[in-house]
């Protein structure tokens, strides 16, 4: 730009009667050079400060093809989010309890309410207490610091993923885990595990019943303690053989009194049942 | 610039007072590059306190701003959500437009069992959704390759593939084994294992070995369960599934999976209340 400009005022006068003074100035642009080069060291200084922060957004993990949005905007579905899962808690009690208070005088629907309790308990659409175990799942206190970038396979192995969840789930209802509820690093926000639930990365957290939930994830299990406590700890176990314990990724604690919420997720829409009874 | 240097052109007095129009373009340019001046420096400030803003961000690692997938992932949760809250107040309105009435209470409480039964896989639901199947490589193997690299490992694959539909949408799952007909529906309790070394290939099901190739189907929007399976970096793209032809997608417009039928009862801890 500046370059141009400097060319126009030495030699392109456009009429006629500039021309003897364009011979005049050529002797004070002298002082322009400098003047010239200054703007152009700046902006030299720029263009660098400008590519040196687009190459650090590219080396970033993350891609450029995500649009991004402040962390505000963020916050305000997440509250939304939040009010939205208490009006369904709320509202599915409101349900429970006239299902419960329902007087027809008969025996069946006695035994309707009472296989209706019994199956919202076990399918987690009621809330639970029991003893069991909580297990919280982090990332590695102690990685290692001499991997070098190449080593991201290595880097990844002190993290906590979504499959660590998936499995350690897996492990404790092949156990014989009654009821399952996972938080983050909220405790207060947990998640009851429904037949459908399931943990997926989506970048930094972990998607679960659509809430995302960011490490340390909590695991709270009722059952008998000391009965999935060992099948956790078996040395062909996934704990073990994911290196779980090594790293100092696992706590397990029993937990004598576990107060788990009922799920408070959104139901079905495409699958219908099928009339039988 | 070239406007300037326009300006200056049909000046008549340039010729005749030379050395004077000579300082007046002079002064031209002086309040010309300073407010280059000016206005570099500005860029200037503003590039550095950016480039500062995302140093001292704290955001995670070195993630810049929130990812676009979050807000839009927020907003169909709370759409559903919100669906789901219209259709639970409908249901306490009309349980309560009928407290008097203890045939369509019956009736009512009859209707919510059944819907409760087919989510949690304890009767037979129908519905459009998805049929995958699993099996081990038909490719020819690459030079430098293992064999194993072309056998399904089923555990992993089975749970990895399971797992992945239930967070596209997938609303009921049943799978089935070698020529079985009958499908396992996945309930609350319902875990994919490996058969082990005793069993041979398979995975144990709801207590029931399954030998491959796995059929796996599941009831939900077939183009977003699909579309979730074919997502780049997603698990069937990292382990390799389609490139080595380990998986083949097809989608139903109505299927119809089984209740859960084991003989293993679970046991329930009692409720809360009571």
């Amino acid at each position: 730009m500046s370059i141009t400009t400097v060319d126009n005022s030495i030699e392109g006068p456009p009429t006629e009667p500039l021309r003897p003074a364009a011979h005049a100035a050529q002797r004070s642009d002298y002082g322009w050079v400098v003047q010239v080069t200054a703007l152009s060291a700046v902006l030299g200084v720029m263009l660098a400060l400008a590519i040196r922060t687009t190459s650090q957004i590219e080396n970033s993990t993350q891609r450029l093809d995500r649009l991004s949005v402040s962390s505000a905007f963020l916050s305000r579905f997440q509250d939304q989010n939040e009010n939205l899962q208490d009006e369904i808690k709320d509202l599915r009690r409101q349900v429970s309890d006239i299902e419960a208070s329902v007087q027809t005088g008969s025996r069946s629907t006695e035994q309707l309410k009472k296989q209706l309790q019994d199956i919202k308990v076990q399918a987690g659409f009621s809330p639970v207490e029991g003893p069991g175990l909580t297990i919280t799942l982090s990332d590695s206190p102690e990685p290692p610091t001499t991997l070098g970038p190449a080593d991201d396979y290595s880097a990844t192995l002190y993290r906590v993923h979504d499959q660590d969840i998936n499995n350690v789930i897996a492990e404790l209802k092949a156990a014989g885990a009654q009821h399952l509820a996972v938080s983050g690093a909220d405790v207060d926000n947990l998640q009851r595990v429904i037949v459908k639930t399931t943990a997926r990365c989506v970048g930094p957290t972990a998607v679960v019943n659509g809430t995302p939930l960011s490490a340390p994830y909590h695991i709270l299990a009722i059952g008998d303690a000391a009965t999935l406590r060992a099948a956790l700890e078996r040395p062909d176990g996934f704990i073990h053989s994911r290196g779980l314990d090594v790293r100092k990724m696992v706590q397990i604690e029993d937990s004598p009194r576990l107060a788990l919420p009922e799920y408070s997720g959104f139901t079905t829409k495409h699958a219908k049942p099928i009339a039988t009874n | 610039m070239s406007v300037t240097v326009a300006e200056h052109a049909p000046d008549p007095h340039v010729v005749a007072a030379e050395p004077e129009a000579r300082r007046s373009s002079d002064n031209g340019w002086v309040w010309q590059v300073t407010l280059l001046g000016i206005a570099l420096g500005v860029m200037l400030a503003l590039a550095i306190r950016t480039t500062t803003r995302i140093r001292t961000s704290g955001l995670p690692g070195s993630r810049f701003g929130v990812p676009a997938t979050f807000i839009s992932r927020y907003k169909d949760q709370n759409t559903r959500l919100q669906q789901e809250i219209r259709q639970l107040r409908a249901k306490v309105r009309e349980f309560e437009a009928n407290t008097s009435d203890a045939t369509r209470s019956a009736q009512l409480l009859r209707e919510q069992l059944r819907d409760l039964k087919g989510l949690a896989g304890l009767s037979a639901v129908e519905g459009p959704g998805l049929i995958i199947t699993l099996r081990d490589s038909r490719v020819r193997p690459v030079a430098g390759t293992q064999p194993a690299d072309y056998l399904l490992r089923d555990q992993d694959d089975v749970s990895g593939l399971v797992s992945e539909l239930w967070a596209a949408g997938a609303e009921a799952i049943a799978i089935t084994g070698g020529k079985e007909k009958k499908g396992e529906r996945f309930v609350v309790s319902t875990t994919v294992r490996e058969a082990g070394p005793a069993g041979g290939r398979g995975v144990v099901v709801n207590g029931k070995l399954l030998p491959p190739p796995y059929r796996v189907q599941a009831i939900g929007n077939s183009k977003e369960l699909r579309a979730a399976l074919q997502m780049p970096d997603g698990f069937v793209e990292v382990r390799g599934l389609r490139v080595l032809e380990m998986i083949e997608i097809q989608e139903s417009k109505h299927l119809v999976l089984p209740e859960y039928s084991s003989s293993r009862r679970a046991q329930y801890a009692p409720p809360p209340h009571q």
